[in-house]
């Protein structure tokens, strides 16, 4: 095994014990984690650091949701989201964010998925059709 | 201002007014026209991924954690943290014969200033070539317009000719004169109002040049009239690896295009070992393990993936063919090098073009003993191939007896006979650049050398004998060449108009 693969199974393994029953990353055992592996630390430490904070921001990401409204209710939107299926209050941190450059309308960042429905972005498609 | 508004209005019209979505990362690294980004976990192989200020990539190296993108255009505004969106296209281009006339880039976006391309559909670059079923056999010919091509190594329409050589022997002029030869033929076709008569489009796909270079060759396309039937993808020295990667299969979508619609194409690429180190610059920026001489493992697939899209269709798939004649640059005539091997392997023959006759003045500098062309003379005429047929075996022994020639007074008269056709035949074949000679023209020329009618002329007037030749059969003498080019054959009557042209001629000669 190359050592460049210990590396990505330690780290896989250390957030594995990272992450609690609710399936979220658990700030007290990642705390656990990074204070066992600096009193001993191990082959390749740095290495290993890195991919387990790639790891762990990759996990959180999974089920942080980012939302930024212009016009309307924040918690309004959410609900809106909720019962459409595409995110759910309880698996999700839902982040509200007013923002204005968005003109009026919503994007929704769940992971590395995008949903957009707002002026700005409709008029960005406009221009790109004109162009 | 009424237009105006009204164009905005029909364009917002179209639009799609759902929530749109889209998988999203961010620029970790950027370097040499590459961009490492992090996040967009459903990008697809080869799909295109919009990064700020309309800068467009294509997701090359899907790995566990971060996506590879080459970026096409201008990347001078791009910066780490940037977000990189998919857009759930693979990279397509413009196709259609919208496109005869016009100087593209990689993208199929036209750099000649002559406005905007209309074209009604899109290729996408990266296409599967034909499979076994839909292919037929090489049976037509394509007339490069060069005797020592045509009568030698002859190509058909749907094969693959590689043309090989140092630099500076000749091998972008061979291309350029048949692109100017097809461009003849197909005036003349059309002219003819012959129902059947199929012309040849031609694509001329610059990778790595110089942009001097590409101007020149536009110049002479445009001032020979050849370039309504033209397409040219450019891809200079200037651009990014991407857009050079890029180019040979861009160019290569907008041919198949119209063999795919019944109609036959040429492309030629210029040249391909550029194309690879352009790869090579790619792959080693995205960290792909390299191999021999650098290059990366799949160096040999980049290239046979692009040559196999050549082909000739059959009757149920529309008869078109896509004819390509890829160049390759070879270091001090190393025919043994990575690259030139890999391509000819993949090609049907090559034209090896040798530095020592270019300087000896023989042009074009075909070497007779490395050159060959495994499907084409299945394509030959029939007037052709009578009289081409013993001219390779006669020169291949010539140019073996060449190193006798000093010892001449010791020679016996069966080998001076052939050192002294030899020399004839050499001389016939020298040809000037962009000037390519008809197929029934060749043929007569031919038929005069082997009937013994140069035989009394000097060796150092062939050229010039050839020449007058040439002027008599365009001018008293077209009627002959009429009757070589309507039949495709030399029957006995034919051969003693032939004969008597022929005694014409050299009485005004002499």
């Amino acid at each position: 095994m190359s050592s460049n693969n210990k590396v990505f199974k330690v780290a896989q393994l250390l957030l594995n014990q990272s992450i609690g029953e609710n399936g979220r990353v658990d700030s007290d055992k990642v705390s656990a984690i990074l204070k066992e592996l600096r009193e001993n630390p191990p082959a390749k430490h740095i290495e290993i650091l890195k991919r387990f904070g790639f790891l762990v921001r990759r996990h959180m990401s999974s089920y942080q949701v980012s939302l930024e409204f212009k016009g309307g209710d924040g918690s309004e939107i959410t609900n809106s989201l909720c019962r459409k299926n595409l995110i759910d209050e309880n698996a999700n941190d839902v982040q509200a964010v007013d923002c204005p450059s968005l003109i009026a309308g919503f994007r929704v960042k769940i992971g590395d998925d995008v949903y957009e429905d707002s002026i700005a972005n409709r008029l960005n498609n406009v221009r790109k059709a004109l162009l | 201002m009424n237009s105006i508004t009204d164009l905005i209005r029909k364009e917002i019209e179209t639009l799609s007014v759902d929530a749109s979505r889209s998988n999203v990362g961010k620029v970790t690294m950027l370097a040499d026209g590459v961009a490492r980004v992090e996040g967009l976990s459903k990008v697809m192989y080869n799909e295109m991924v919009e990064f700020p200020n309309d800068v467009l990539g294509i997701a090359l190296n899907l790995e566990e954690d971060s996506v590879g993108c080459v970026l096409l255009g201008d990347t001078s505004s791009l910066k780490e943290g940037d977000d990189a969106k998919t857009t759930g296209k693979l990279l397509s281009v413009p196709v259609g014969m919208e496109l005869l006339g016009r100087v593209v880039d990689a993208a199929g976006r036209p750099i000649d200033g002559k406005g905007p391309i209309e074209a009604k559909e899109e290729y996408s670059v990266e296409r599967i070539a034909p499979g076994i079923i839909p292919r037929k056999s090489v049976d037509q010919p394509l007339q490069t317009g060069i005797m020592a091509v045509d009568s030698m190594i002859p190509i058909g329409r749907g094969q693959r000719e590689l043309i090989i050589g140092d630099r500076s022997t000749g091998k972008t002029t061979i291309a350029i004169d048949t692109i100017i030869n097809q461009a003849k033929i197909n005036k003349q076709g059309e002219q003819s109002g012959n129902k059947d008569f199929r012309p040849v489009y031609c694509i001329y796909v610059a990778v790595g040049q110089k942009n001097s270079n590409v101007a020149r060759t536009i110049k002479v396309l445009e001032e020979t009239g050849a370039m309504e039937y033209v397409t040219i993808v450019s891809a200079p020295a200037a651009d990014n690896p991407a857009n050079q990667y890029l180019a040979p299969y861009a160019g290569c979508a907008m041919g198949e295009w119209f063999m795919e619609n019944g109609r036959d194409a040429l492309i030629v690429y210029d040249d391909l070992s550029k194309h690879a180190v352009a790869y090579r610059q790619i792959s080693l920026i995205l960290k792909r393990p390299s191999g021999r001489e650098a290059y990366p493992g799949d160096v040999f697939y980049l290239h046979s993936r692009l040559l196999e899209r050549s082909a000739r269709l059959n009757e149920d798939n529309g008869n078109g063919s896509l004819t390509a004649l890829p160049i390759i640059e070879t270091q001090m005539g190393d025919v043994s090098g990575y690259i030139p091997t890999n391509v000819i392997s993949i090609t049907d023959g090559q034209i090896f073009l040798e530095t020592d006759l270019f300087n000896k003045g023989i042009r074009p500098a075909v070497s007779v003993g490395l050159s060959v062309s495994r499907v084409g003379s299945a394509a030959q005429i029939k007037a052709y191939k009578k009289v081409a047929g013993k001219v390779k075996l006669e020169l291949a022994q010539f140019r073996e007896l060449a190193a006798f020639s000093q010892f001449e007074s010791d020679l016996d008269a069966a080998t001076k006979a052939r050192l002294d056709r030899g020399a004839r035949i050499v001389e016939m074949f020298k040809q000037t650049a962009f000037n390519p000679i008809p197929v029934e023209v060749q043929t007569a020329i031919m038929w005069g050398m082997q009937n013994d009618f140069f035989d009394s002329i000097d060796v150092d007037k062939i050229s010039e004998a050839v020449s007058s030749l040439k002027d008599y059969l365009s001018g008293q003498g077209k009627e002959v060449c009429n009757e070589i080019y309507q039949s495709g054959k030399l029957e006995e009557s034919t051969e003693q108009n032939l004969r008597s042209a022929l005694e014409d001629w050299k009485r005004t000669f002499a």
